[in-house]
């Protein structure tokens, strides 16, 4: 519970810094606070998603990862049209933005991989020399 | 560390008293592997059935809806569920490496990472499982809990 909140938190965060510098470049001056709160939503629902399509275990990783890219896109998407936010960003770039804080995640998640199994052996090696 | 063999004909069962100092990893690694080599679990073997012991176990895995039981060089199944048995066996050292299988933590020698986040275990015959990251908490907790006790 407390990985998945500390993940939504995360990634609105790290959407919300993306978001403010794609406003940046188009010389926007403010965010909306219901943004941060939609955003807060989407991120909410995305995640709960993940841990449905996390128990689609697969051999495949490279699955595994679309299936997570298109249920991320796809709840962007709706939340576009929900939340009303095709009036100020192109859709392309809410592909953009979801696609880039999943890469950003995988990333931060294969650095903890390594981490655990640099652990695991450490804790394997000790284990068989006693 | 000392062994000392006794016979007494008056015993019913082989009994074993384990006396120490103060509680260590090695006397709770003892305990555990004597517990899991008096646990036996009931497997099918060439139409008849026999009692194989926790300890000599390498993996169990679910496949069809059938559980197989790998031992060093063979294989047998059994009808007990895979849930089942990794919460039995869980307090001898068995861990869900990836959904369908269960490993004995005391036959893995290592873990390496494969291209995409996946895993691969290496086992004490040389056998390679998949480990999928989900499961690599419990992994990692499970060899925590022996370096602790």
């Amino acid at each position: 519970m407390k990985r998945i909140i500390t993940n939504i938190l995360a990634t609105t965060g790290l959407a919300l810094v993306i978001l403010a510098i794609i406003a940046s470049v188009y010389e926007a001056e403010f965010l909306l606070i219901s943004a941060i709160f939609q955003t807060l939503a989407a991120n909410t629902v995305i995640h709960l998603g993940l841990l449905l399509t996390r128990k689609l275990e697969s051999k495949y990783a490279m699955l595994e990862a679309t299936v997570d890219i298109v249920w991320t896109v796809f709840v962007l998407i709706v939340s576009g049209a929900v939340f009303s936010w095709y009036s100020s960003t192109p859709i392309i770039i809410l592909i953009v933005m979801g696609a880039s804080i999943y890469l950003i995640g995988m990333w931060l998640s294969m650095v903890r991989i390594r981490e655990d199994i640099a652990e695991i052996n450490k804790l394997l090696q000790r284990r068989n020399r006693e | 560390m000392k062994i000392r063999l006794e016979q007494d004909s008056s015993l019913a069962d082989i009994e074993v008293v384990i006396k120490y100092a103060k509680p260590c990893a090695e006397v709770n690694k003892l305990t555990a592997l004597f517990k899991s080599a008096t646990t036996n679990i009931k497997c099918a073997s060439d139409g008849g059935e026999r009692l194989v012991a926790a300890s000599d176990i390498f993996y169990f895995e679910s496949v069809d809806k059938r559980t197989f039981v790998y031992m060093e060089r063979s294989v047998y199944r059994t009808d007990a569920p895979l849930y089942r048995l990794c919460e039995e066996l869980e307090p001898l050292g068995f861990v869900q490496i990836n959904k369908a299988c269960v490993l004995n933590i005391n036959m893995l020698v290592s873990i390496k990472r494969l291209p995409g986040s996946r895993m691969e275990a290496t086992l004490r015959n040389g056998e390679r499982l998949y480990v999928t990251r989900r499961y690599l908490d419990g992994i990692k907790r499970e060899l925590k809990r022996g370096a602790r006790e």
